[in-house]
């Protein structure tokens, strides 16, 4: 398990989100996370070496491209004390405690045919 | 604002499934309707600052639904994929794809079971592997980490 602190501070930062978010639908190297961000590629290396050492990503060793990629082992457990994320289902579902409030009692009657 | 999250159980089941279960106030035909009727779905799916730009969802086997926002930035994003089982009031099994994407894809199932005069809603999202459910959660954690952050501050829990 990550220090959680540092796993915080990883994800802190809006570039290393979206890092993360790009990560999401596969590896990629430094070059293909480089292009759509207004930054260097050394920039982009910190940014990695940070998520790294937060234990969210990790380097596949294969020849000079070094692809990186999510650590699934180390989201499952980020899950278990981001109990925030779950806030974000939570208000949909008051929405929809609300809009159950709001039908009436017999859906035979006001059931569209 | 703060949430109750008492009511909404959350577990990663395995190495591939999420699974949520909730109760609600109300007997499953309505929340079956709230579901499934697109007028009653846009009441409850809109997210901040995202419009539901198309909200469609034909709860039969062989159906299909189509959810869909417009972003701040013009930029549209959807949900989407078919209906495979439906059992009314009482369960649905579909294939959801995030902006028409196989790769990011779960096959979710939603029952719901009588709870006294409530329902107590089960689903499980099922990815096709690890990498793929660590994918979903990552990008349900950028996409609202800024909402996340905002409830940490006031906890003063980060930084």
């Amino acid at each position: 398990m990550p220090d959680l602190d540092q796993s915080f501070a990883a994800l802190a930062d809006p570039t290393r989100r979206a890092i993360l978010a790009r990560l999401a639908e596969g590896e990629a190297t430094v070059q293909d996370l480089a292009r759509p961000f207004a930054i260097s590629q050394p920039a982009i290396s910190r940014h990695l070496r940070v998520l790294e050492d937060a234990g969210l990503i990790e380097t596949r060793i294969e020849g000079p491209s070094r692809p990186r990629r999510l650590k699934p082992d180390t989201m499952a457990q980020l899950w278990d004390w981001l109990g925030q994320y779950r806030a974000l289902w939570e208000a949909q579902f008051q929405r929809l405690d609300a809009v159950l409030d709001s039908l009436p009692d017999d859906p035979a009657t006001e059931r569209t045919p | 604002m703060s949430l109750d999250l008492t009511q909404l159980q959350t577990v990663l089941d395995g190495d591939t499934d999420i699974i949520l279960r909730r109760s609600f106030a109300h007997p499953p035909a309505k929340v079956w309707r709230a579901l499934t009727e697109p007028a009653l779905i846009r009441q409850w799916m809109a997210v901040k600052d995202h419009p539901m730009t198309r909200c469609a969802f034909d709860p039969r086997a062989g159906g299909s639904f189509h959810f869909e926002w417009a972003g701040p930035d013009g930029n549209s994003f959807f949900f989407s994929g078919p209906i495979l089982d439906v059992r009314e009031a009482q369960h649905i099994t579909h294939v959801e794809y995030f902006n028409g994407e196989p790769a990011m894809s779960a096959r979710i199932t939603t029952d719901l079971a009588p709870n006294g005069t409530g329902t107590r809603m089960t689903m499980v999202m099922r990815y096709e592997n690890a990498e793929a459910r660590a994918a979903a959660i990552a990008t349900g954690m950028t996409d609202g980490m800024e909402e996340v952050y905002a409830k940490l501050d006031a906890l003063q829990i980060a930084g």
